[in-house]
């Protein structure tokens, strides 16, 4: 989530190019965060012992770990702490831009104040968007005044995350009363309380849902493809439908349609996510109350 | 050997589960159907050892279907495999007789480990 919280407000204003953010995924992609690049971020090792350990590592058949804790710069537990940090997306972001020499430590430093002030987010929210995985994230950006409506955007983020790609982006939803898009695929859901939710958008980011979940190439977004995505908002439903009937609020769950070239109508209001996997927008829209027209 | 038919209205849970069943547990597929109404009937006709269930579907859903096939055959194999997990759906499906139950999405070890345990 990182890097792509982060690279898009980058981009958006204008301190890198999409070129430079594309080169810093295609980073992401390939390589892990170095054991000496933590040890200096949190300040155990210093540049010059993990200049020897790496000079010292190319000479003898060790693990950069071994070779720091026999050389007594690191303790055995301080290692093992290191290594849980491995996977934070934000200090392979920090490697990645210092190794594609797009920034140095000072400039992401500075941004990175400057995002946080933008936002306003606090320093326990700005830990969690470096360090956090997409569900800690979603816990604080996706907010509305349905609590139900926000477990089911949280549902949604965790099974792209899961089926779809790891390459995720989203913003704050918003209120709607109408929307209108060119491909549409959506489920609802009725009873005590009535819920809708849709995938809206291109052509090209449903059918990389609909590839990815089916697990095969879809060249065209027709009814199979269209399956595909109605097939998952029917899982991400279920799993909605399990927590309503925890609470005993019973729904049924309709089967699901797809359409093109739709406008949906909420006579009460419905909230639209945008969402971007691997930089192709989604619209995930969700209602609850009163059910959709969909013309 | 066992025969299996999938009941499911999604071309993609039948697709993903057909995959399962042919080519990890070596089973066949014997029919499919879109719906309950038209999974009965092909119940009736092609007489599979075991059946998938889904109950999200138009025109019958799963529990109804489930219900008619109990019907023809009170010993009939039948999983229901579905999205719609709610207590009182899987509480009415075990009473209607069906025999185990899969949530969607499923981890693909474990709807191996119940199929195989089933199709035995
Ligand atoms: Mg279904």
């Amino acid at each position: 989530m990182f890097f792509r919280i982060f690279g898009n407000y980058l981009v958006e204003e204008e301190i890198i190019t999409e070129v430079q953010l594309d080169a810093l995924m295609e980073y992401k992609r390939k390589n892990h965060v170095r054991l000496g690049m933590i040890a200096m971020e949190e300040n155990k090792m210093t540049p010059a012992q993990v200049k020897e350990v790496s000079r010292l590592q190319a000479l003898v058949d060790k693990m950069f770990g071994e070779i720091a804790v026999e050389k007594g710069y690191l303790k055995k537990e301080e290692l093992a702490d290191l290594i849980i940090q491995q996977s934070a997306p934000y200090l392979l972001f920090v490697q990645g831009a210092l190794d594609t020499k797009i920034m140095d430590k000072e400039e992401i430093a500075a941004h990175l104040q400057t995002y946080q002030d933008k936002y306003g987010w606090t320093n326990e929210q700005m830990r969690i968007i470096k360090f956090g995985s997409v569900d800690d994230v979603s816990a604080i950006i996706v907010e509305t005044e349905d609590e139900w409506i926000s477990d089911l955007f949280r549902l949604v983020l965790r099974n792209l995350n899961r089926f779809i790609t790891n390459d995720l982006y989203f913003e704050a939803p918003k209120r709607m009363k109408t929307f209108s898009a060119p491909h549409f695929s959506g489920q609802e859901m009725v009873g005590d309380k009535n819920f809708m939710l849709s995938f809206a958008g291109e052509e090209r980011s449903l059918l990389f849902i609909a590839e990815n979940y089916a697990g095969e190439k879809k060249p065209l977004l027709n009814a199979d493809s269209y399956d595909s995505v109605c097939e998952f908002i029917n899982c991400i439903n279920g799993l909605l439908a399990r927590r309503l009937d925890e609470e005993d609020i019973d729904v049924e769950m309709l089967p699901p349609k797809y359409k093109d070239d739709f406008t949906l109508y909420a006579s009460d209001d419905m909230y639209v996510m945008p969402v971007r996997i691997e930089n192709m927008l989604v619209m995930v829209l969700a209602s609850s109350g009163q059910r959709c027209v969909l013309i | 050997m066992a025969k299996f038919l999938i009941v499911d209205d999604s071309t993609t849970s039948r697709k993903m589960l057909r995959e399962i069943i042919e080519h990890e547990l070596g089973h066949i597929v014997i029919g499919e159907a879109s719906d309950g109404a038209k999974g009965v009937k092909m119940y009736d006709a092609l007489h599979p050892d075991v059946v998938t269930m889904d109950i999200t579907m138009p025109v019958m859903d799963g529990i109804e279907a489930l219900k008619e096939i109990k019907e023809l055959n009170p010993e009939a194999k039948v999983i229901m495999i579905t999205a719609a997990g709610q207590a009182k759906m899987i509480t009415k499906a075990v009473d209607l007789g069906a025999d185990e139950f899969i949530a969607k999405p499923y981890e693909h070890s474990s709807i191996v480990e119940i199929l195989k345990k089933l199709a035995l």
